[in-house]
């Protein structure tokens, strides 16, 4: 086996692994506060599977993280981390039942619309930190998180004197007309007609990435900034470019949940999708391609877990703590290492004692 | 002299990317003298002193100190047994003071306090001691190489150290400071100190060393004593053959400046100018060689001419036309290929893959692309050639560049560069710390480029590689062109260092000549 | 707009600026010890939150406040540990780990306040202690400046205390010296057989201290409960405070008192019949405008310095 097959083998392995244990630690702080713990492993763990409607959940749930997971691959490409994404899918969310509301539009135009609107907007927006790390050097992480902050209020400015409904007793948009409503694909859920732009953002932003030279030149920015400069790539476009797909993903991903599963907009808080789109990202390796099967699986825990918290006495919030345990277990390049250098120095000595082959 | 002071038998050390960096080396020095440790680059001299001073640790093998078995995980254990080293990389923190640079880890106190007074006394009293004059409270970052290389030494002994590795100390210093760094040395070893000295510039090893160590590719190929080998022995065991340092070069035959740099001065920005009104032309067809003691203005002036430095004054023209304010992008459409000299920053990427590292000036041409689309096909097609012709060695285009060794690294570099039409090639270090076989390829691949009549730039501070290779040569001396010959080969190296260390410059008119302005 | 002015150079108002610098005064220090030992926390947010949590719910439970205080810090102290553990220990990305510290933080409290007081929205039902004002002799008589600067919180007096720590701290010790030599050249320190894991481990601690001291802040003294979520950004902004203080304590606490400005308009304003809503977006804009005019006005001080150092060069040619 060469080298780099072995260790793509043994992050998979690790991968595993670190979901393993991160659903242990579940299991024993579930045991630790529910007076039926076997119940809540249960409801947690089979729960996703018992009804259609839980199942669709899942599948609801899976194609909002979809397009974060996506954007936080594009965004994190280029080496830099901005967590521009929570904020844009709050805000894009927020636009799109704006345009809703009010652009008049109705069939395709009036979801076209209101999907364009929050992507571009939204990749604008998510652009602002990235040009002021370039041009100021302004931390990137502080400003976008705190930019997050901004879109929140601002939204919600927007929200209580712009769209807020005055006739529903509670902080909610007027009603999303129907006409910018998406269809649902299976009956009994709400599975709408976003799972297959969802599936479309996933086969295009790989082949940007994987398959075209903008996306080779993001990478190559990624692993060394200054080969990448050396080698002729405008850093600041590709960068910026990177940092708009990001949000403009984002942004998607927001209108496809509030035009999807809500008949209003009234998130009063970040959605917390933004956070889910770096885990997901973080299992999959930055690559786009195994993203399908990481926000799945996040997904499934996550539903798990709502209906645990519905039928047991263990609060969802759970998982979070769960979710980010398995990011510092697959992010830990320390876990395991010992193991890994054992298999490549026996690898070497096995390959020596045979007439050897390469000399890399 | 006497038994062993320090013994290694039967070290092995993988590291974690898989290269074997030492297989089973025996390796001995005696009390009080200065013993030689030889080898090309990447032949694992570095790593068997890091054994010694606790930074890496030997996957098998023992090591003794005075007579006892030790076990040393790291540099505390090797300052306990009183081993001292001096790295290539100056380990000292720039921003602290020459006194808590050197009282770092050992802080005399006053109370819980840090007690300044008395660690600049300490200074001055070791520094009196040894005989090396430093300003304890200069600022480190303020300080000339070859005082930081001072600190670093008496750092060492500050902390009792009586066997020091100097990890090639001369690599960065001047003429004058090595010398300079020699006496010093010698004036160790009668005060019963013992040096560990690596180095692979013979001459150096020849004049300072009592014993050698060579090592090649990992192996131990024995211990000399100095007085006892022949140069020609000591490199045939390095590289395992007979060097052959003579470049094979027909005539030149100059035609037209495709490079043409005018008036072109840096620093505005800086604490001094790094370059000075610097004017000259290559032309096509001829190696121009610009030789000087690095940080003379060497670097920045590449960086410029490449376009990785905005310029502040002055003109450059490649093939004619005003570049000054090119891109890179522009510049390479231009038809320019840079060799730059730090590999792994501006030269490749290491955990991309061969493939990834070949295309990556050109993923958007018609060679890897279609349209927006890189073809796998092309790319496969493309590097395999590039593997082929260039001799890289590796399983495949898609081994990552970390994997490989510095010269199969450094191939892969000049590969891309090399590859494709071109009409200037720019050459900074072309190969440093790699082997002499890969050394000779890159070698004669600039001859031949010259010969097809590319202009070739070419910046060494390898004497031997910059007087061999050079068909004209222009010296930097403080950011400015001190020097210009039209025929390097009739240059010996005594009048070259003149010019290099400033003590001698040509006329106005003589320098001039570089811009072949009839 | 008369009230507004009237109440802008009130004393209760530069009192008010006081008080809500205060927890980013203590996150600002969290920030600088461990950029020092050359580790990015931003796990500070979430540190703040564990801390606070724990130290309401110790102290309903123990029913004493200083007792609480000791087990909010030791949290503080373990998430810092952690931290350590993670990015130091194991080689994990400092962003990766940052994030998910934050969310384990963020989830982690909500599910322990569930589990314990089966609420999730705040420790309401909890009967906790908060910790005391205190008022100062002499100075809490005289008028007006008795009323800015006396009967704070004391982690008030504690956060000012802290900058001074720190600056000795920093400057004025062996261990100050070995955190700084190991944050800016880590293999320098270790070449003299220090072990700058080791090193950073301590900073992190110390990190971890005193971002538990701005969360019990807030749940024990500005609120007498703990919240979810009740950091909302203090932690981040604590970070932009530190990163445009120039490195130096004295910077960062000046740096945060600017943010607690910004914090204490927007508090007053809303008595003024402005949207709430944009008066709580004050603290983040400031932030990230705060971080591109220090990187204007840092790239302009060093533009001059060099002309000086120039200046001075020619003086030593010429």
């Amino acid at each position: 086996m060469s080298n780099k097959k072995l260790l793509q083998f043994f992050g998979v392995i690790k991968t595993m692994l670190a979901i393993l244990i991160a659903m242990v630690l579940a299991f024993l702080f579930i045991m630790m506060v529910s007076k039926e713990p076997l119940a809540a492993i249960k409801s947690f763990l089979t729960g996703p599977f018992s009804t259609v409607r839980r199942f669709g959940n899942l599948i609801e749930y899976f194609i909002p993280v979809c397009f974060t997971a996506l954007g936080v691959c594009v965004m994190f490409s280029v080496g830099m981390s901005s967590v521009i994404g929570e904020g844009s899918v709050f805000f894009g969310g927020l636009l799109a039942a704006w345009v809703a509301i009010s652009s008049g539009f109705t069939g395709m135009p009036a979801k076209l619309s209101s999907f364009l609107m929050a992507g571009a907007v939204c990749g604008v927006v998510a652009m602002i930190p990235m040009y002021l790390k370039l041009k100021f050097d302004a931390d990137l992480f502080v400003g976008s998180l705190m930019l997050n902050y901004v879109l929140l209020y601002l939204g919600l400015y927007i929200l209580n004197y712009v769209i807020r409904d005055p006739d529903v007793g509670m902080t909610a948009s007027y009603a999303i007309p129907s006409g910018a409503v998406l269809g649902t694909l299976f009956k009994g859920t709400k599975v709408t007609s976003a799972l297959i732009l969802a599936i479309v953002a996933m086969v295009l932003v790989y082949v940007l990435m994987d398959k075209t030279h903008i996306g080779y030149k993001m990478r190559l920015i990624g692993s060394n900034m200054k080969f990448a400069k050396y080698s002729g790539v405008n850093i600041f476009a590709m960068c910026m470019l990177s940092s708009f797909l990001g949000g403009f993903l984002s942004g998607v991903g927001g209108a496809a949940e509030i035009l999807g599963r809500h008949n209003r907009f009234q998130w009063m808080a970040l959605p917390g999708f933004g956070w889910d789109g770096i885990l997901i990202a973080t299992i999959a390796g930055f690559k786009p391609k195994f993203v399908p099967i990481a926000a799945l699986f996040i997904a499934y825990i996550k539903t798990g877990a709502d209906i645990m918290n519905r039928t047991s006495d263990v609060a969802s919030e759970l998982v979070v703590v769960i979710q980010a345990f398995m990011i510092l277990l697959i992010a830990a390049k320390g876990f395991l290492a010992g193991t890994q250098q054992k298999l490549i120095v026996k690898n070497i000595k096995a390959a020596a004692a045979q007439p050897a082959e390469s000399e890399a | 002299m006497s038994e062993p002071v320090l013994s290694m038998k039967g070290i092995t050390k993988i590291y974690g990317n898989g290269i074997l960096a030492n297989d089973k080396v025996d390796f001995s020095v005696n009390a009080g003298e200065i013993h030689a440790l030889m080898g090309e680059n990447g032949a694992g001299k570095s790593t068997l002193m890091k054994m010694i001073f606790g930074i890496e640790h030997p996957d098998e093998g023992e090591i003794y100190c005075r007579g006892q078995k030790v076990e040393i995980n790291s540099p505390t254990d090797a300052l306990k047994l009183g081993i001292g080293m001096v790295h290539q990389h100056f380990m000292l923190v720039p921003s602290l003071s020459v006194a808590e640079n050197m009282v770092l880890r050992s802080e005399p106190r006053k109370g819980m306090f840090l007690d300044m007074e008395k660690a600049v006394a300490e200074t001055e009293a070791i520094s009196q001691k040894y005989n090396l004059p430093i300003d304890a409270r200069a600022r480190v970052s303020d300080l000339a190489v070859g005082m930081k290389q001072r600190v670093e030494i008496l750092k060492a002994l500050y902390r009792g150290a009586n066997i020091l590795i100097l990890d090639e100390p001369t690599a960065v210093l001047t003429p004058q400071e090595t010398s300079e760094l020699f006496k010093q040395l010698k004036l160790l070893r009668e005060q019963g100190h013992t040096v560990i000295f690596i180095s692979h510039k013979i001459r150096e090893i020849k004049e300072l060393c009592d014993r050698i160590t060579i090592l090649r590719s990992g192996r131990s190929m024995g211990v000399y004593n100095v007085d006892e080998v022949s140069v020609e022995d000591i490199s045939r065991l390095m590289v395992g053959r007979d060097v052959v340092s003579k470049i094979d070069k027909a005539p030149k035959h100059p035609g037209a400046p495709v490079l043409e740099v005018k008036n072109l001065s840096y620093g505005y920005a800086q604490e001094k100018m790094m370059l000075k009104n610097v004017n000259f032309s290559a032309r096509g067809g001829e190696i121009l060689g610009i030789a000087g003691v690095e940080g003379n203005g060497q670097r920045e002036l590449i960086e410029i001419i490449t376009g990785l430095r905005p310029i502040e004054d002055g003109t450059i023209k490649i093939g004619g036309k005003d570049s000054s304010h090119f891109t890179v992008r522009q510049i390479r459409d231009a038809k320019v290929g840079h060799i730059p000299q730090d590999r792994l920053t501006y030269g490749a990427a290491g955990d991309s893959t061969i493939a990834e590292n070949l295309i990556s000036d050109k993923s958007d041409s018609p060679t890897v692309s279609n349209g927006p689309f890189l073809s796998a096909k092309k790319i496969k097609d493309y590097c395999t050639r590039l593997i082929r012709d260039f001799e890289i060695k590796c399983a495949d285009e898609n081994v990552l560049v970390r994997m490989l060794s510095g010269g199969n690294m450094q191939k892969v570099v000049v590969a891309r560069e090399l590859t494709g039409d071109l009409s200037l090639v720019i050459a900074d270090q072309p190969t440093r710390g790699i082997d002499v076989g890969t050394a000779k390829a890159i070698h004669e691949k600039l001859v031949e480029l010259r010969d097809s009549g590319v202009a070739v730039l070419l910046v060494s501070a390898d004497l031997n590689e910059i007087m061999e290779l050079s068909d004209s040569m222009i010296v930097m001396y403080d950011g400015e062109i001190v020097a210009y010959f039209e025929d390097a080969s009739t240059l010996t190296e005594a009048e070259l260092g003149q010019y290099m260390l400033g003590v001698q410059r040509q006329t106005e008119d003589e320098i001039r000549e570089v811009c072949y302005e009839q | 707009m008369n009230g507004f002015w009237s109440v802008i150079f009130s004393a209760g108002f530069v009192a008010t600026i006081i008080r809500v610098t205060t927890p980013i005064i203590f996150a600002s220090m969290a920030c600088l010890i461990a950029k020092k030992a050359g580790v990015r926390n931003i796990t500070i947010e979430g540190t703040m939150l564990v801390s606070a949590l724990a130290g309401v719910v110790a102290s309903a439970y123990l029913k004493n406040v200083w007792l609480a205080v000791l087990i909010g810090m030791l949290a503080g102290v373990g998430i810092g540990l952690f931290l350590g553990y993670f990015h130091i220990i194991m080689d994990t990305d400092i962003w990766l780990t940052g994030i998910a510290i934050n969310l384990i933080a963020n989830g982690g409290t909500v599910f322990a306040m569930f589990a314990i007081t089966g609420d999730k929205g705040s420790t309401a039902s909890l009967a906790s202690l908060t910790v005391p004002n205190i008022n100062i002799p002499i100075i809490k008589d005289i008028p007006i400046l008795g009323e800015i600067l006396s009967g704070h919180s004391f982690f008030t007096y504690l956060a000012i205390v802290s900058v001074i720590v720190m600056y000795v701290l920093l400057y004025k010790t062996p261990l100050g010296l070995r955190i700084r030599a190991v944050g800016e050249y880590s293999m320098a320190a270790e070449s003299v057989g220090e072990n700058s894991n080791r090193i950073k481990l301590i900073a992190l601690a110390l990190s971890g201290m005193f971002a538990s001291f701005g969360g019990m802040f807030m749940s024990m003294s500005y609120a007498s409960r703990f919240v979810r979520d009740m950091m909302a950004g203090r932690g981040f902004i604590g970070i932009a405070a530190e990163s445009m203080g120039g490195g130096h304590p004295f910077g960062a606490a000046f740096a945060a008192a600017i943010f607690g400005v910004a914090d204490a308009l927007a508090n007053v304003l809303q008595s003024f019949s402005i949207p709430s809503e944009l008066l709580l977006m004050i603290p983040y804009l400031a932030t990230i405008v705060g971080l591109v005019l220090y990187s204007i006005r840092r790239q302009e001080a060093e533009k001059k310095r060099i002309q000086k150092m120039r200046q001075s060069n020619t003086v030593k040619e010429g």
